[in-house]
């Protein structure tokens, strides 16, 4: 009982942190478009 | 149904990883300090998830995720050289099959620590990787802290999700190690992290957790993990600009434990300045004698597990009685790199403490008076205090090659990169300029380990 609930309970955190990671990746992209000498730059 | 669960989570990972490739990674690190084989009921168990996961990672980082890599630097060579060294070793070494056994997971550990800055680059994929460390032993943790609560522990209880007694977070001195070091990373991301809601919620989790790891760490009854503890606090309070405040809030946790502690955990932790009248403790000394000796035959080390060759005996209890020894274990991070390794692994393994304490430092210098950086400074100092509490229970601990500290080492790398990224796109480098959402975040809250 102890055990299932340790588990669920990392396990919310876990795909909670994931999920909201990817989506801030993609919605707050740290690379800019690549400079005139084509070099990519991070935001 | 906890298999299940635990196969969702890895899909999970695969999924989010065709998303943003640093998925595939988080799920590696979460693989290596969870252990879902060991958690498993059965159909995880051998499972080579973290092969699939490393694969996954190294192919879509090649495929899809090769902007703006780190400079090759200090740490990734000093990794590889040590990855280099250790396989080395292994070709001479004692016992050639438990040898290999162990290169083969202790070197994919540091191969992909080698590999992590390339994936983990930004202030959004480092804090991940923060939390899913976290998250991993946040099971963990909860298991044995609450267990601890309704129980009171006990020395050599298996109380956490792995009841077999080895690796990180089955062995429990090591368990009580990793715990307490989880301990400043738990008060950083409660505080700072941009990827949970800044609620009061997120911060009563933060503080339960932290009591999970801190019963966890007294429901060992591990010696090593009072070590750990002293060495924590210690370090916090080096570091803290209100030096009463923190040796108020240690002697508060002290007192606290000292009051609840049954009388057995004293015996137990007595035992600490009678080492030689307790057959453990006076096992390791002779073990360390051993290892000395044994490293002056073999300066370049007698590969993984070497210690097995170990035989001999001593007097106890003046001379009334003889301890043989056997085979038996290193005890102790220094000795274990030392005995398998020799002094070039000594002098490797030392120059990636150093290496990751001078990153961190780096960090916390640059990121002074620049409130966008203002959380990797207080991040390093987080991580430096993790890893000196790792490093002190490590003294007792063989757990040279556990992922926990290659974890810190790559992340030393990344926040150094990160920093110097940013600093040099501000002053006008060639990147872009840092970003402009985190410049405009208000002074972080927490004054980090130095406010607590």
């Amino acid at each position: 009982m102890i055990d299932t609930a340790a588990i669920l309970l990392s396990c919310a955190g876990l795909v909670l942190v994931v999920l909201r990671a990817v989506a801030l990746d993609a919605r707050e992209p740290w690379f800019s478009p690549p400079d005139e000498s084509g070099r990519d730059g991070d935001r | 149904m906890r298999d299940l669960l635990l196969l969702g989570i890895c899909l999970t990972f695969l999924a989010a990883g065709l998303v943003a490739p640093f998925a595939f990674a988080l799920g590696y690190v979460w693989v290596d300090l969870f252990v879902p084989q060991k958690v498993s009921f059965g159909l995880l168990s051998g499972a080579p998830i973290s092969m699939a996961m490393g694969v996954a990672t190294l192919v879509a980082y090649l495929a899809l995720d090769r902007r703006s890599p780190p400079r090759f630097g200090a740490g990734p060579w000093l990794l590889l050289l040590w990855a280099a060294w250790v396989t080395l070793t292994t070709t001479w070494a004692e016992v050639p099959d438990h040898a290999w056994t162990k290169w083969n997971w202790a070197v994919k550990t540091i191969c992909f620590a080698a590999f992590m800055p390339y994936v983990f680059r930004s202030r959004v994929q480092i804090e991940a990787l923060v939390l899913v460390m976290l998250a991993a032993l946040a099971g963990h943790l909860i298991a044995f802290g609450a267990k601890t609560a309704l129980t009171g522990g006990g020395y050599g209880k298996t109380l956490g999700l792995v009841t077999v007694d080895s690796g990180l977070v089955g062995e429990t001195s090591s368990l009580a190690t990793v715990a307490t070091a989880a301990i400043p990373l738990i008060l950083f991301a409660a505080r700072h992290t941009r990827l949970l809601p800044r609620t009061g919620w997120v911060a009563a989790l933060g503080w339960a957790l932290s009591a999970a790891a801190l019963l966890t760490v007294f429901g060992t009854y591990a010696r090593t993990g009072l070590v750990a503890l002293a060495v924590l606090g210690f370090a916090w309070w080096l570091g803290a600009r209100r030096k009463a405040a923190v040796a108020a809030a240690v002697l508060v946790v002290a007192g606290v434990a000292w009051m609840q502690a049954e009388d057995r955990w004293f015996a137990r932790m007595a035992t600490i300045g009678t080492y030689e009248n307790e057959t453990s403790a006076l096992g390791r000394v002779a073990v360390w004698n051993w290892t000395i000796d044994y490293a002056a035959d073999h300066p370049l080390g007698g590969g993984f597990d070497s210690y097995r060759t170990n035989r001999f005996s001593m007097p106890v209890e003046g001379g009334a009685k003889t301890f043989e020894i056997k085979g038996m274990a290193f005890h102790s991070i220094y000795f274990e790199v030392l005995g398998e390794h020799g002094y070039v692994g000594l002098v490797l393994f030392g120059a990636l403490v150093v290496l990751a304490v001078r990153h961190f430092l780096f960090v916390i210098r640059r990121a002074k008076g620049d409130p966008g950086l203002a959380w990797a400074g207080e991040l390093a100092r987080a991580m430096l205090v993790s890893m000196a509490a790792y490093l002190a229970g490590g003294a007792f601990l063989g757990i040279a090659f556990q992922p926990f500290f290659y974890f810190l080492v790559a992340t030393a790398i990344s926040l150094q990169q990160y920093v110097i990224r940013a600093q040099s796109s501000s002053n006008g480098g060639r990147s872009a300029p840092p970003p402009r959402r985190e410049a405009r975040l208000p002074p972080v809250g927490l004054k980090g380990w130095r406010g607590l």
